[in-house]
């Protein structure tokens, strides 16, 4: 199964995942209902960063937040800083173009928005494993047929990657030119394309016949292999940040119809 | 076999609330703020609604159609969200300028029906957030992918060549006007990807925040959505009679699909 | 036709696995060469060094005097053909002809020759009456046929076999062991990767035996089977015929002619006695 999931015992860990899921959201609720635009990148230093090394995974933590912020970050302060027809500070002219304060300050803003929500995402992800995600949310009403779908597609995945190199293989040793121009890679794709999907589609049947050999229905409720605790203080801290997270946007929702 | 089980319906209600919940955010979001930025520099109301407005409204839709498939179909999603990530993956291995990461997607919507589509595009797009996050808010974006994809086909739109890259077309305008306020509001305009030099191009002209979001997205969605549907056309074409009459029996009738 | 050389090749995949050491042979036209071991004795890694869809981390691979590093696996596909063990790896097109024109298509044939071709090996492989069917649509052991049928169709000087006869009945191992001896007659190379010992005893006249990366045994059959001390370190068995002259303590033989044979000089010299 391919997950960001990293095996660690910390009290992270051992949190109900849907409790993980709400305060992960909840955080980013906040920082985006803040009036400031330095808040995402506080919360991400002065909570995330913290709680990551309570989790025994600040390494895998700030190398993924950050290989995911970096091409936006990159993006953003190029484009931003000097195309911004809306700004009226000029801190700097290079040549025609010129670099623009409200600009850069608003690809920063950005840059910390997107910093925050991935990281606060990623620290869940990282901590859960995504079987016993799907089995928490299961238990509070999630519907089980979506769970064995998620569950079911991080298992398949490595066999269809492994499939694909196999089929990429097998049209190149028949001649199949995979480099070169536009239109010799597109007409790659037919071929690489077509037996990956027809065999994934012959294999339904046999998926089928295995479910239903185990009595799938789409409307059981799965008795779960694993026991998952959920303490009432971690029940009512959920519905807590739900209420706030649902007020906040209430609240910002009235003052955006104004 | 349940293979010709009839569908069961979805909720109404769920799917119907979701939708308005999408449309609502879209247009306060697109009315409230045309510029595609909050009045003021600080405030992050913008993507506060653009991400709760969308979430929520993914997740309405998603729960409301989740529980009338039949066995066959709840087999064959996952397959199908996986012919997204490794189809995106040998895209990037050719180096083509292209996502075609809805080819299942498409796929589900035209074998199975616009529901099954629909489903399909939503949870991909949750499952490729349990790596990389960004994808998560886009879930709505996939979703009426898949949905729109399904609705072509019970329109006979895939039975005639010439109507497939018309259907791919209007989809991917659709995708591109939908992400354009999540680009704009919530990833300050940009992909992180190359597309990202023709948001400059069109600030550089004076274009506001939301419509360089929006043209940058009709410069590339059109287009990957047009050749996805068509590299779909071409696979359900190729696709063996046995394997074609199993699906057609669900959702979508023989007659709609090529011959 | 043309040679093939292994001059001391070792690959050790990205990962560190290492899995093949310091091979070196020659194969010359017209041989037809059989590759045994157990599985992970590096057989298919070694196969896939023949047209460069790996690239020896050391050492090189000649294909006539193309270097494996310096041209593109689709370049060397005119040189080597390489049947995959799996049909659903490879078959898109809508019909068996359809799928059989690929690989000449690629190779950038003429039409026509192309279609004699695709004609030829259709009739080769018994295939001709299902031309026109879906390949999804034929029984998994024609199925199978297919993939060699297409790789016979772009008319390689090589070709490399992967597990051949798996899922084949006893016609289709018929057919397939009299392309392996007419090719073999029309000086080809064929080189067979089998665990089916048998069916290389019968097509193959030169055996390879890998184990653990490395080259064991290489020769004529007759002395490759004369040593089953070695053979056993990769997990290979003799033929079954073999096994039964060893046990009733004639000299070694796989062919039943062989055997009969020897079994005729037993009584004759029993006889005597």
């Amino acid at each position: 199964m391919i997950s960001l999931y990293q095996p660690r015992d910390s009290p992270i860990h051992r949190l109900h995942p849907l409790t993980k899921l709400t305060l992960s959201f909840g955080l980013i609720a906040v920082a985006l209902g803040a009036p400031v635009d330095w808040a995402p990148l506080l919360l991400y230093v002065a909570v995330l960063v913290p709680l990551s090394y309570v989790a025994q995974v600040p390494g895998p933590f700030l190398s993924t937040s950050w290989r995911l912020l970096l091409p936006f970050a990159i993006s953003l302060f190029l484009i931003q800083s000097f195309f911004f027809p809306e700004g009226t500070q000029i801190l700097a002219r290079l040549g025609p173009l010129t670099v623009k304060a409200e600009g850069v300050r608003f690809a920063f803003a950005s840059t910390v928005r997107i910093l925050l929500i991935t990281g606060a995402l990623l620290l869940t992800l990282l901590t859960t494993h995504p079987g016993l995600l799907m089995t928490g949310l299961v238990q509070k009403g999630f519907p089980p047929p979506l769970a064995y779908v998620v569950v079911t597609t991080l298992q398949i995945v490595p066999q269809m990657r492994e499939r694909a190199r196999t089929i990429i293989d097998a049209q190149r040793a028949r001649g199949l030119e995979t480099q070169g121009s536009l239109l010799v890679r597109m007409r790659a794709l037919g071929p690489l394309v077509g037996p990956l999907v027809l065999g994934a589609l012959l294999d339904v049947e046999e998926r089928t016949l295995a479910l239903e050999a185990r009595a799938f229905s789409a409307t059981s409720a799965k008795t779960s292999l694993y026991d998952l605790r959920d303490p009432a203080a971690e029940r009512i801290a959920r519905w807590a940040v739900v209420l706030g997270i649902a007020g906040l946007i209430a609240w910002r929702l009235l003052e955006a119809l104004q | 076999m349940r293979y010709g089980a009839s569908q069961s319906r979805p909720q109404w209600l769920l799917v119907g609330a979701g939708l308005a919940v999408v449309a609502a955010t879209y247009l306060l979001l697109v009315l409230s703020r045309p510029s595609g930025l909050d009045q003021s520099p600080t405030a992050n109301t913008g993507a506060l609604i653009a991400l709760a407005g969308y979430l929520i409204g993914a997740g309405l839709i998603i729960w409301g159609v989740a529980r009338q498939f039949t066995t066959s179909t709840y087999a064959l999603i996952p397959l199908a969200i996986a012919i997204n990530i490794v189809i995106g993956e040998i895209v990037t291995l050719l180096k083509l300028p292209l996502y075609l990461d809805s080819i299942g997607t498409v796929l589900v919507g035209v074998l199975v029906g616009p529901w099954a589509g629909a489903a399909t595009g939503g949870l991909a797009n949750i499952i490729w957030g349990l790596f990389r996050a960004v994808p998560l808010p886009f879930a709505v974006v996939a979703i009426v992918i898949g949905l729109l994809a399904g609705l072509f086909a019970r329109l006979g739109w895939f039975k005639r060549i010439y109507l497939v890259p018309i259907a791919g077309l209007l989809t991917g305008l659709v995708a591109a006007l939908l992400s354009a306020p999540l680009s704009a509001f919530i990833f300050g305009g940009v992909t992180g990807g190359g597309t990202d030099a023709l948001v400059a191009a069109f600030r550089a002209y004076g274009a506001t925040l939301l419509q360089a979001s929006t043209f940058q997205g009709l410069a590339a969605d059109p287009l990957d959505k047009l050749i996805s549907f068509v590299i779909v056309y071409f696979i359900v074409v190729a696709l063996p009679p046995r394997v074609r009459s199993r699906f057609s029996q669900s959702g979508t009738t023989a007659s709609q699909l090529p011959r | 036709m043309i040679p093939l050389h292994v001059e001391q090749v070792a690959y050790t995949y990205p990962n560190g696995v290492v899995a093949l050491q310091n091979i070196s042979f020659s194969i010359a036209p017209g041989e037809s060469i059989a590759l045994i071991g157990q599985n992970g004795a590096g057989k298919t890694t070694l196969a896939r060094q023949l047209n460069g869809l790996l690239q020896p981390t050391q050492g090189r691979v000649l294909i006539g005097d193309l270097d494996t590093r310096q041209h593109t696996v689709a370049k060397l596909a005119a040189q080597v053909g390489y049947v995959f063990q799996h049909p659903e790896h490879q078959i898109f097109k809508r019909t068996v002809r359809d799928e059989l024109a690929f690989g000449p298509r690629n190779l950038g044939y003429p039409a026509d020759r192309a279609t004699a071709l695709v004609t030829q090996a259709l009739r080769l492989t018994e295939l001709t009456e299902f031309a026109e069917d879906h390949p999804h649509d034929l029984l998994p052991a024609l199925r199978k046929r297919v993939t060699l049928a297409s790789v016979l169709a772009m008319d390689t000087p090589i070709l490399v076999l992967d597990e051949p006869t798996t899922g084949q009945d006893a016609r289709g191992i018929q057919v397939i062991g009299a392309i392996i001896d007419n090719l073999r007659a029309a000086g080809r190379t064929v080189i067979t990767i089998s665990h089916d010992i048998d069916f290389c005893a019968d097509h193959c006249h030169r055996l390879i035996v890998l184990g653990g990366g490395r080259v064991l045994l290489d020769g004529p059959a007759e002395e490759v089977f004369g040593r089953p001390e070695v053979l056993e370190q990769t997990a290979v068995e003799l033929p079954q015929l073999a096994r039964l002259t060893a046990r009733l303590g004639l000299p070694l033989a796989w062919q039943p002619e062989a055997l009969l044979d020897a079994l005729e000089a037993r009584q004759h010299q029993q006889g005597q006695q």
